[in-house]
């Protein structure tokens, strides 16, 4: 195997070791944050929310190798019609299940 | 030079398929490869949008505990975050399975690492069946109580995934065996990888909002 | 219907129109031999009108012997497909009533028919040139002893597949 090759394949290492601490990070605080009860309840809230968030990126970008580069513009506009079809039905789920749970309430 | 058909940096999982092959068969190879890998994602669209159905369903019957047992006595924070790490490393394997098999062509290494992913995995299932037991025992069955309805469609659903994808390993252990590490083999352990990454995603989601959240309120 | 089936089978001879279009058809299935050939159309057709067979026949250009024949690659018969739906029809029966030992069967013989597909290397076949060809010109020899019929006899024996085209 030749130089180019060696150095194509570490970096993309490089790629699943960062996604992993990236990743391990984003799940260790909020679960000690919850665990532990570091921080005040709503804060913690946002931190799941942010963390989670984060963490779907990091797993996009570094497992899935899903970028903004040419070569990925195919996969990435299936993820985000697919993301605006979900958005789509779980906002309508929420607001109709929302509305019946109020007027029921 | 052989190498420059290749593409310039890290690219699409799953492209450099073979390094042997002539460059006109690997161009060839790749785009099938490519196209397979399309569709699979296509495949994990629809799958992303079961979930987040299974997930706004969790969202609605969140209080609706009909005077059963709720997340607070049910769910075992650590016994969550042990089946997190099994996940979150087999992950990595699985990426380090796909990087033996692209640039070591190794047979061995490859099966190595796939078997270290499966061995993880199975860690998970073991750890979320266990769970899932504990949970009965203290009453929460999913028959009790709408949420309890959702939280076991909803983990349940994930873990039968992580379960096929455990089957899927086992065959391709098979057909790796019988026919090494040709084309189809390898885009077939790519799309396991992208499908197993994808289960990772579905858990973030699970262990946020139906454990961590749910522990909270 | 089982007279249709019966007397359709018993006198097949008499009634097949094995020159392919019996109705004076205005589209291109009607352009094929019938029963039409296992890749169906030698060449792909190129389309750019509606009715395209009513067309060429009108100018005068139907059933051309193409210039070149190719290698059509088809994919092969599997019975995968049949049971696979027979398999997730008991599968699915049996969960509906409780029938645990045919859900455990139902499951089996799904995932194993798609588990043992999965091991099938030759999922295509190829069709070589010159057999399309043998077969392509056997039809069209055919075509050519076939005497057309005026459209007053379309609903006799004497059609063999070949109706005069109303002036």
């Amino acid at each position: 195997m030749n130089a180019d090759h060696e150095m194509e394949r570490r970096q993309e290492l490089r790629g699943y070791s960062i996604g992993l601490v990236l990743a391990v990070l984003l799940s260790a605080l909020p679960f000690a944050g919850v665990m532990l009860g570091l921080f005040p309840r709503a804060a913690l809230i946002w931190i799941i929310a942010i963390a989670a968030l984060c963490q779907v990126v990091v797993h996009f970008r570094f497992f899935l190798h899903i970028d903004l580069s040419s070569s990925h513009r195919d996969d990435l506009q299936l993820i985000l019609f697919s993301l605006l079809i979900v958005a789509l039905m779980v906002g309508g789920t929420l607001w109709v299940l929302g509305n019946a749970h109020a007027m029921m309430g | 030079m052989a190498q420059s058909v290749q593409g310039k940096g890290p690219s699409h999982i799953g492209i450099r398929l073979s390094n042997s092959a002539p460059a006109s068969h690997r161009e060839e190879a790749r785009t099938q490869a490519e196209e397979a890998l399309f569709g699979f994602w296509i495949f994990l669209m629809s799958d992303l949008i079961i979930f987040s159905m299974l997930f706004v369903t969790y969202a609605t019957m969140g209080h609706s505990l009909a005077g059963g047992p709720g997340p607070h006595e049910l769910f075992d924070l650590s016994s969550a975050a042990w089946e997190t790490v099994a996940l979150l490393a087999s992950s990595f394997t699985c990426g380090l399975a796909t990087l033996a098999m692209r640039y070591d062509r190794s047979l061995a290494k490859t099966l190595l690492w796939f078997a270290i992913t499966l061995f993880l995995g199975l860690v998970f299932l073991s750890l979320e069946l266990h769970d899932f037991m504990t949970m009965a025992s203290k009453g929460g069955v999913p028959s009790r109580s709408g949420w309890l309805s959702a939280s076991w469609a909803l983990i349940a659903t994930h873990g039968l995934h992580v379960t096929s994808g455990c089957i899927w390993m086992l065959i391709m252990f098979v057909q790796a065996a019988k026919f090494g590490l040709d084309p189809l083999v390898q885009t077939r352990f790519m799309r396991l990888a992208l499908f197993w990454h994808f289960l990772d995603i579905i858990w973030i989601g699970i262990f946020s909002i139906v454990y961590l959240l749910g522990v909270l309120s | 219907m089982i007279i249709q089936l019966w007397v359709s089978i018993r006198q097949r001879e008499a009634l097949s129109v094995s020159a392919g279009d019996p109705w004076n058809g205005r589209t291109l299935e009607w352009s094929v031999a019938a029963p039409p050939s296992e890749y169906n159309f030698a060449l792909i057709p190129q389309i750019d009108c509606v009715d395209a067979f009513h067309e060429s026949k009108k100018h005068r250009d139907a059933w051309r012997a193409p210039e070149h024949y190719f290698d059509i690659e088809l994919p092969s018969n599997t019975p995968v497909g049949f049971v696979c739906c027979v398999a997730s029809g008991v599968f699915g029966f049996a969960l509906t009533w409780h029938i645990w030992w045919a859900v455990l069967l139902g499951a089996v013989v799904f995932f194993g028919a798609i588990i043992l597909r999965s091991f099938n290397r030759t999922t295509s076949h190829i069709i070589p040139a010159a057999e399309v060809r043998k077969t392509e010109e056997r039809w069209l020899l055919t075509l050519r002893e076939t005497g057309f019929i005026e459209n007053e006899a379309m609903f006799t024996t004497a059609n063999n597949g070949l109706v005069r085209e109303p002036v």
